[in-house]
């Protein structure tokens, strides 16, 4: 899979916590495209954490539509 | 009035000349910093939020249409957008009212996740997640989540929608 963040924003932030709202685009291949290389949007929630003076991914959450 | 007062009074005068210009440059004279790729948000989170929120709100209305009230939707969401983004969206929704309503399409947008991407005191780049759900004739309804770009730019009644980037 390769991805690229034409858009990431800040959704909310504190000293030490925060969370951020990435826009990828890409393209996956596997099994199932048949090797062949597809394009994938992805949509996330990243959260973050400060520690020992640098920012720390604590969690990635796929944000899907609401069906 | 004796010499020595007069240089007091004179020296008094130069100060307060010298604190009042001091205070207006700090009031006046500083122009608010641009967004850098280093520091993206200049604005307080407060600030910050409003834009996001109100950028939310605008995306949601513009993205939601039925073709029972395409032309009052025009109408109204146009005037949440500054003129030159206003003539752009009628250009680009003119033709696509008669499909929309031959069709009887309506699309129903919420936002899913909003955030701040930089921020002036006068212009915003908002990142928007958009879950639309859109129903044709009828028919079971379809669904997407898309994603937004919205610029908005600060006009005299408030933030005012001045760009949007969907995929």
């Amino acid at each position: 899979m390769t991805l690229a963040s034409p858009g990431t924003s800040q959704a909310a932030i504190s000293p030490v916590r925060a969370t951020v709202i990435v826009a990828t685009t890409g393209t996956v291949a596997n099994r199932r495209t048949q090797g062949s290389e597809q394009a994938r949007d992805f949509r996330f929630r990243v959260s973050l954490v400060h520690e020992r003076g640098r920012w720390l991914t604590s969690d990635i959450e796929f944000v899907g539509d609401a069906r | 009035m004796s010499r020595r007062a007069s240089v007091v009074l004179g020296s008094c005068a130069l100060v307060l000349a010298a604190a009042g210009g001091a205070e207006a440059w700090y009031l006046w004279g500083t122009s608010s910093p641009a967004p850098s790729a280093a520091r993206p948000v200049v604005v307080g989170d407060i600030d910050a939020q409003s834009a996001v929120d109100a950028a939310a709100t605008d995306a949601a209305a513009i993205f939601s249409t039925s073709w029972r009230r395409y032309d009052a939707h025009l109408a109204r969401v146009t005037s949440l957008m500054t003129d030159d983004m206003a003539a752009r969206y009628r250009t680009t929704a003119q033709p696509v009212r008669g499909r929309v309503v031959a069709s009887r399409t309506s699309t129903l947008t919420r936002v899913a996740a909003s955030g701040v991407v930089s921020a002036s005191s006068d212009e915003v780049l908002a990142l928007l997640f958009l879950d639309q759900r859109t129903t044709t004739a009828g028919g079971p309804p379809s669904y997407a989540a898309r994603r937004a770009l919205v610029t908005l730019v600060r006009g005299d009644g408030g933030w005012l929608v001045a760009n949007v980037q969907t995929r």
